[in-house]
């Protein structure tokens, strides 16, 4: 038992990410030619509009459409889909809480495939001041309101019917995920109303950003992203969870260090055992570069499935020095 | 610096006062105790050869002094320098420095104002062409120009005096930064990723070595005593860094198989103490000696010339200079538990933390007379450690040998109290 | 007398009127005097919900294109049939729907519906068989979109002598339009059999029409025109157009039947269809590229010069002047 415990513990965790996120990627963009459905409920960027290749939608997607009914249907016997597809969301997400940023969202993966361009080219990536986080922080929570309160303003037809899916159409995984299939046709701007004129050149506006902002800051749209901050709302019961352990801290800095999303916390906080913020991706990556034993670690349903430990630390940190030629 | 002809008069080193210190103290610790691991002697030779005979070390390329541990190694060594520790603990250079400073002041200060106003300064580490002076405590700081006016070339290396803002901590990163600038000009080398990287796997494989020999003494009852302990890493100060790192991998290759044997160190019922304060350096391994002589054992310590050099260890994500070095600033700044700083939550959390890892009796704190943060954060751990009933001795010395006796007594009675506590709970 | 009294007269006297030969009927998916959103639209057209069921409303016209064929406002003789998407076939009745000569029937499954008017008459010793033909299509989404592909394929019926199949376009599902510029295939089959060489018109909703012959495989092939120039601001993606095609044949079968003897048998298949504008119309990969490439290439110049910029000084603390 100890042995297989080591062993975890122990894992090259860069290489078991790449894997999980390459296979959940072809399952999401590309399942759909292997009969694979994963229904409308998915917490993580599956998007819908790849429609020959998708494994599943993105809970967003019907959230906004449902979210869009006129409020006699809405408020009616209706809701009850939309309370039910929900139940599925909050039920899906409830497993691997904020994991499924971390391992399964494709637009998740593709960032962190640009990343690893960007280091293999010896270009340094940019960090936010505590300001600039703290300000830049609140952006997603904005976009999670307006996600939902646009539907409802085109329910009670207070909005043009153009703007039903306002989130998708500045997502970038819209215009992302289908050109995996050969699918370029989201990448038009659509020049039918003035709404959705905006709409898509926004769109368009963001995806450029997107990639820009990818390639200078790991994790870029993470940090905007209004699913992540849904998941945060739904986290606390969440089976899967990151916790600290203070008094074992010796505020290294070195989870701080290594974690895509910047968060502080997860050096500096002592006293709270629930360490998980609402911008974190659980990753896991600052569990695997603590030095110190059982400072962190990750347990699902209450039981340690990856724990900080020191021989961990350090076989990671010695793989590293070795991996002379190639700086990832 | 090196012997001056014209002293060709004074008598040879190793028959000098201040060799006779050191040879006294090497032998208390190898003598006064049996069973002395094999691989101590090690230590114990080199000692004698650089303490007791005055060889020169050897070193490879520019040779920088380095007088705190705040001051990044691995750039060191990553510019093909290496670095020595000029921290001193001879009460021979004490005598000698206190001409420059104040009668009430840090002897470790002195003794290292000393050292480098000496002609032939042991160890015997030849020319040093840079000297890297973080500004931690305000002793250090001033004598930064003291030293500069002894005739070296000084950095002065700016830490902030706060560890917990941001600006604090960019301030830092950047004055790690100034650094490496200052030490490209000195050896005409560029730092490349290659370079920094081997540096820090030395510095790692050395952390390692030391982090196994630390979790080696939680052994109850002990494997290893802190007199070696400390000579351990005092020897860190100046040695070779690989063959330090091979000669503490061989000593803990001895510890484990002590371990798988059974074998006692001391006695079964020896008060464990945590050692913590003002930092021993040899030849001043006066505390921890008489803590060990009266039959405790020193099974953990927090100061820096031991644990705080060698335990934490520095992470990156990317192996791009700029996260390297940024990355090794953080590592030098943040977990530090030097008092120097504004707050102490940390050195209370390292503290409570050892004490229950290690299995601590009590806890010796040392301060060195005049050394104001350490004297000045004695009440804070006192209220830690009494909340959380660990009994705790303060020692206030210097270097002078004159103290010994009353501290025999003290430290013999701390120990007694903590037996017939240890005995009552039973 | 009030409306209603005139109405039944009215249809009362239409049963007793000779039902007309010349003029080619056809079924139309758009209401008389139309006016935009008296009909809830989902896909495959509009529709008509009553109590959560999908009812399908077409009317019956009469005249060659959408531009000059009339409603009717009598009923017409001839069997009304339907074929639902499980092959059932049912008789259905016409009657007045919002005014006009219509059906309404129910769509509970999803698929495509199909109806046939097969209608008779006999003029100058010419027997004509008019099949007006409609494949109205029922979709929710809220069904989903996994049975989909099984019900794509067009049904033919052994009923009707003379049928006009709409080709399926490539990858075509229940939301595919047919819109400008795209081409649309007809089937011709005489009595289940593929028929070459017989001509076949396809009139658009302005009045524009086309006539090619169908080719050794019975197909013929239109290309949609655009005929909707609309001011830019009152553009809307979903204009709605009705097209039919027409198909004819003569044969040489004589007879007599009640109406009269006839030495040639002339049918006359109809079949209507909607096309709306194409994406091509309103969507642009030009602008839409060339915002994505602008904002990606400025926001890596402007991190660039910050970054450059960052080398010199720090960034400062600033002072507000203002009091």
């Amino acid at each position: 038992m100890k042995k297989i415990r080591d062993a975890i513990n122990g894992v090259d965790l860069r290489r078991f990410r790449f894997l999980l996120q390459l296979f959940f990627f072809v399952l999401l963009v590309y399942g759909g030619y292997f009969a694979v459905n994963l229904g409308q409920s998915l917490p993580t960027f599956a998007c819908g509009f790849n429609d020959a290749g998708r494994g599943g939608i993105c809970y967003l997607l019907p959230l906004q459409h449902q979210l869009a009914m006129s409020w006699s249907m809405l408020f009616g016997w209706a809701g009850l889909m939309v309370l039910q597809g929900f139940l599925f969301f909050a039920l899906w997400f409830f497993v691997l809480n904020k994991g499924w940023c971390g391992y399964v969202c494709p637009l998740g993966t593709i960032q962190d495939w640009i990343t690893s361009l960007r280091t293999r080219l010896g270009v340094r990536y940019s960090r936010y001041t505590e300001g600039q986080f703290r300000r830049l922080s609140l952006i997603k929570y904005l976009l999670l309101a307006l996600m939902i309160l646009i539907p409802l303003g085109i329910g009670g037809a207070l909005l043009p019917h153009d703007m039903g899916t306002p989130f998708c159409d500045i997502c970038p995984g819209r215009m992302v995920i289908p050109m995996f299939t050969g699918d370029f046709s989201q990448l038009t701007i659509d020049f039918s109303t003035k709404t959705t004129m905006v709409m898509t050149a926004l769109g368009m506006l963001v995806t450029g950003l997107f990639f820009a902002g990818a390639f200078f800051k790991k994790r870029f749209f993470c940090f905007f992203c209004p699913m992540s901050a849904l998941h945060y709302l739904l986290s606390k019961p969440a089976l899967l969870k990151l916790k600290k352990d203070g008094a074992k801290c010796t505020r290294c800095g070195d989870c701080y260090r290594v974690c895509d999303m910047e968060i502080r916390e997860i050096a500096d906080e002592v006293k709270e055992p629930r360490i998980m913020q609402d911008d974190c991706i659980m990753c896991l990556k600052c569990v695997a570069h603590c030095p110190e034993q059982g400072a962190l670690k990750a347990t699902f349903a209450g039981i340690p499935i990856f724990e900080s430990t020191e021989q961990g630390f350090i076989k990671r940190m010695t793989k590293g020095h070795q991996d002379e030629h190639k700086p990832q | 610096m090196n012997t001056n002809p014209n002293e060709a008069t004074a008598p040879a080193y190793n028959r000098s006062r201040q060799a006779r210190e050191a040879e006294t103290l090497l032998d208390r610790i190898q003598d006064d105790f049996p069973d002395n691991p094999e691989a101590m002697r090690y230590f114990y030779d080199l000692f004698r050869r650089v303490y007791c005979q005055g060889e020169p070390v050897k070193h490879e390329g520019t040779l920088v002094g380095t007088t705190c541990i705040h001051a990044p190694e691995e750039l060191i060594y990553a510019f093909g320098a290496t670095p020595v520790r000029l921290c001193n603990g001879s009460y021979h250079y004490d005598q000698i420095g206190a001409d420059f400073m104040p009668a009430k002041s840090c002897p470790l200060v002195k003794a290292t104002l000393g050292s480098l106003h000496a002609k032939a300064a042991v160890p015997n580490t030849q020319a040093l062409e840079l000297i890297v002076n973080p500004t931690t405590c305000d002793q250090k700081t001033k004598a930064s120009a003291m030293i500069g006016a002894m005739g070296y070339q000084v950095h002065d290396l700016e830490l902030p005096p706060a560890k917990e803002s941001e600006e604090a901590r960019l301030y830092w990163q950047r004055s790690v930064r100034r650094l490496a600038l200052r030490l490209r000009e000195l050896t005409g080398r560029k730092l490349t990723r290659k370079n920094l990287q081997q540096a820090m796997a030395r510095t790692a494989r050395a952390q390692t070595a030391f982090r196994t020999l630390h979790q080696l003494r939680k052994n109850a009852p002990a494997l290893f005593l802190g007199k070696d302990a400390f000579l351990v890493t005092n020897a860190y100060f100046f040695d070779d860094l690989d063959r330090w790192t091979a000669a503490v991998e061989q000593l803990n290759a001895e510890l484990q198989l002590r371990q798988m044997e059974g074998f006692q160190a001391a006695q079964k019922r020896a008060p464990r103490i945590l050692f913590t304060g003002s930092p021993p350096i040899f030849p001043n391994l006066k505390l921890p000696l008489l803590i060990e002589e009266a039959g405790g054992v020193v099974v953990a310590d927090e100061t820096c010339s031991a644990n705080r050099m060698l335990y934490d260890m520095t992470a990156v994500d990317e192996w791009l200079l700029n996260d390297m070095v940024d990355g090794l600033a953080d590592r030098y700044l943040k977990p530090c538990t030097c008092p120097i700083f504004t707050r102490n939550d940390d050195r209370q959390r390292r503290l409570l933390q050892l004490a229950a890892d290690f299995n601590v009796d009590g806890v010796v704190y040392q301060a060195f007379a005049g050394c104001q943060v350490y004297e000045m954060e004695y009440r804070s751990i006192a209220d830690v450690l009494a909340a959380q009933g660990i009994p705790m001795l303060y020692v206030e010395t210097d270097y002078s040998p004159d103290d010994m006796g009353q501290l025999s007594t003290r430290i013999e009675a701390f120990l007694e109290s903590i037996k017939t506590r240890k005995r009552n709970a039973r | 007398m009030t409306n209603r009294t005139l109405l039944i007269l009215l249809f009362s006297m239409s049963i007793m009127r000779p039902s007309f030969a010349a003029d080619p009927l056809w079924w139309s998916e758009t209401m008389p005097h139309a006016e935009h959103g008296s009909s809830q639209h989902s896909h495959g057209g509009p529709v008509e919900i009553r109590r959560g069921v999908y009812h399908k409303n077409l009317w019956l016209r009469s005249g060659a294109g959408p531009i000059d064929a009339r409603y009717l406002d009598g009923a017409i003789s001839g069997r009304i049939v339907l074929i639902d998407v499980r092959g059932e076939t049912k008789e259905l009745s016409g009657g007045n729907v919002h005014g006009s000569f219509g059906v309404n029937f129910a769509m509970p499954d999803e698929g495509f519906y199909n109806l046939h008017l097969i209608n008779e008459s006999i003029s100058d010793g010419i027997r004509q068989i008019n099949i007006a033909k409609s494949e109205p299509l029922k979709h929710s989404c809220r069904e989903g979109h996994d049975h989909v592909r099984p019900l794509m394929a067009p049904k033919q019926s052994d009923q009707v002598p003379l049928e006009i199949v709409r080709q399926r376009m490539a990858e075509e599902n229940f939301h595919s339009l047919l819109g400008y510029g795209d081409t649309a295939s007809f089937l011709v089959l005489y009595q289940g059999a593929p028929l070459a060489g017989a001509e076949v018109t396809l009139h658009t909703a302005r009045g524009w029409r086309n006539s090619v012959r169908t080719d050794a495989q019975g197909i013929a092939s239109f290309m949609m025109i655009r005929d909707y120039y609309p001011p830019w601001h009152e553009f809307e993606r979903r204009h709605r157009q009705d097209y039919v095609v027409h198909a004819s044949h003569t044969t040489d079968d004589a007879g007599s039947t009640d109406g009269g003897s006839y030495t040639r048998t002339r049918y006359l298949a109809t079949l209507n269809g909607s096309y709306y504008p194409s994406t091509r119309d309103y969507r642009s990969y030009t602008y839409g590229l060339l915002l994505g490439v602008f904002a990606l290439t400025f926001t890596g110049v402007a991190v660039y010069f910050y970054r450059r910029r960052r080398q010199k000084r720090f960034h400062e603390v600033r002072f507000d002047e203002k009091n």
